[in-house]
């Protein structure tokens, strides 16, 4: 665990109400791993919890976060320039499992929203280790797509969105279900982050089509580091810490409401 | 330069402790040596498992945050089997938040403590999150005295009573505790508060209201504090919004013996640790050789 005061080397908006800041913090992008997240600190001192961030990659020193501007935290973030500081800690959480990916056929990395970036940096990571796995990201949007590279560079990009904008109309459980229709079966891991009604309705055909399936899920947070246990998450072994035990759970363990 | 004062005959050495709900060890201990506390106050722990409440739990407001996670803990036996063993790795006193829905859930926590390798009982009579026991206990003088007595009976570890600050007179609930037999009072537990989602036009909590905690609060603790002190001769474990050194030195010129970090702790994980620098600078700074020397000194 890494508590830091890092620089911001970049910052800029990427779409509507969303940015990516670029941090210099060396140890805690040497350590981080897919699926993990960050507790960034406001400057401002009425505001005492800290925000969780997902990574959306690390290279070297830098360590890249997507955020969206929800409220007075992210918009105190969003107006940092480069050069200022901001306190970090992290990494926090377990991330995916990176070796059950490495022995599936293909992976499917499903995202929505928010829940896009951090599948980034696990791309990334899996093509690091193991350069010819089969790769299908599968995004979800409201409309046209906000982010897209550099997923093509990992293997198929399966863009859905409700308005039909990127060319499919419907959500990523439909457009997984038209994928599966049209490839021969086969053992399929399946590490999804999204919004919670996405990753159930995933969950629900996991069985059907033989999906080992792994959820990051995503809860208003207190302490972010195991402590207050206010972000509780139902599992088969009874309640779990999304902060501290998650945000990665398997589809076997966790339980919707 | 003295930090170590004595509360209810045990030695602790310095007034630090955690406030329940705010801290864990394991959690903690990533972040620092829990050796440094006097002593470690853990989440409250009653004869079963908890659930807790439904989420959202968490809302941060001015200075301060709401909870309602609702006591969600492992239940005594599970604690003592796991969560003990790892606390005893540390050179700190333990001091153990008791919680119940009823005077017989209460005793039947103490009753499985009796033999365990822990320094005192913290009541938690003033849980504002559960339906049942928590501060329905802790608002009513009789109910007070007839749980505080009920448990004192079977505790082996001093006693100490923590009460809510949601009541009209502290005062009043303080002397309740201390004639069922309490060796100790802790106070203040967190404020009933609420806040609305304006946007979505509804309350941020699943539980609507919650625990009110952070720097927002700390005038009202030190004032109940201040006020409890000068009235009710027992040793007080102060505690609410302590953020900084001088907060702590304030709270224990108000009267109190020992203070708890809590909501300081989950914004910053090692709070306790820069809060004893602090108070160790302001010591220096104030010419204070001992810790136990400012000790209410507020008339």
């Amino acid at each position: 665990m890494i508590e830091t005061i890092s620089t911001i080397l970049k910052q800029e908006k990427i779409a509507d109400g969303i940015w990516r800041m670029d941090l210099c913090a060396p140890e805690i992008a040497a350590a981080v791993e897919p699926g993990q997240f960050v507790d960034l600190y406001c400057r401002d001192k009425s505001r005492l919890l800290p925000r969780p961030i997902s990574v959306y990659d690390a290279e070297g020193d830098t360590l890249s976060l997507i955020y969206a501007v929800v409220g007075k935290g992210t918009e105190e973030f969003a107006a940092y320039q480069a050069g200022e500081q901001v306190r970090v800690t992290g990494p926090l959480g377990h991330g995916f499992p990176i070796e059950e990916a490495l022995k599936a056929e293909e992976v499917l990395l499903v995202g929505g929203g928010l829940g896009i970036p951090p599948l980034q940096f696990t791309a990334k990571m899996l093509k690091n280790r193991k350069p010819e796995l089969s790769i299908t990201s599968v995004l979800g949007f409201r409309s046209m797509p906000w982010i897209q590279e550099p997923f093509p560079s990992y293997g198929a990009v399966l863009n859905a969105s409700d308005d039909g904008a990127c060319g499919f109309k419907g959500n990523v459980v439909d457009r997984l279900k038209d994928h599966f229709s049209r490839t021969p079966a086969c053992k399929r891991v399946l590490f999804a982050c999204g919004p919670i009604p996405m990753m159930k309705a995933i969950q629900q055909i996991q069985e059907e089509y033989g999906l080992e399936c792994w959820f990051s899920l995503e809860e208003r947070m207190g302490c972010g580091f195991g402590a207050c246990y206010g972000c509780p998450a139902q599992t088969t072994e009874g309640l779990k810490r999304v902060c501290k035990d998650g945000p990665v759970f398997s589809g076997k363990e966790v339980i919707f409401s | 330069m003295n930090l170590q004062v004595n509360f209810c005959g045990i030695d602790m050495k310095n007034p630090l402790t955690t406030a329940s709900g705010t801290f864990n060890p394991e959690a903690h201990a990533a972040f620092y040596d829990l050796s440094v506390l006097g002593a470690a106050t853990v989440k409250g722990i009653a004869d079963v498992a908890w659930e807790g409440n439904p989420t959202p739990r968490i809302a941060e407001t001015y200075g301060g945050m709401l909870n309602s996670v609702g006591l969600q803990n492992p239940g005594v036996d599970a604690w003592l089997e796991k969560d003990l063993p790892f606390l005893k790795q540390y050179d700190t006193r333990i001091i153990v938040n008791v919680a119940g829905h009823t005077i017989e859930e209460y005793t039947a926590v103490v009753e499985k403590l009796q033999d365990a390798p822990i320094d005192l009982l913290e009541l938690n009579i003033s849980c504002p999150n559960v339906s049942a026991g928590g501060v329905t206990f802790g608002t009513d003088p009789d109910m007070v005295r007839k749980v505080v007595s009920a448990v004192k009976d079977k505790a082996r570890q001093p006693l100490i009573v923590k009460l809510t600050p949601n009541v009209t007179d502290i005062v009043e609930i303080a002397r309740a505790a201390r004639d069922g037999g309490a060796d100790a009072l802790s106070l203040i537990n967190t404020l009933l508060g609420m806040k609305i989602d304006v946007y979505r036009r509804r309350p941020v909590l699943a539980r609507k209201v919650g625990g009110f905690s952070g720097p927002a609060i700390k005038p009202v603790a030190v004032r109940m504090v201040y006020q409890v002190a000068k009235a009710v001769d027992l040793p007080i474990i102060g505690m609410g919004g302590v953020m900084t050194g001088e907060d702590v030195a304030e709270f224990i010129m108000a009267g109190a013996s020992m203070v708890a970090v809590g909501t300081a702790a989950l914004s910053d994980p090692m709070a306790p640790v820069r809060i004893l620098n602090e108070l160790k600078e302001f010591m220096e700074k104030t010419g204070v050789k001992d810790i136990n020397e400012i000790r209410g000194i507020i008339d």
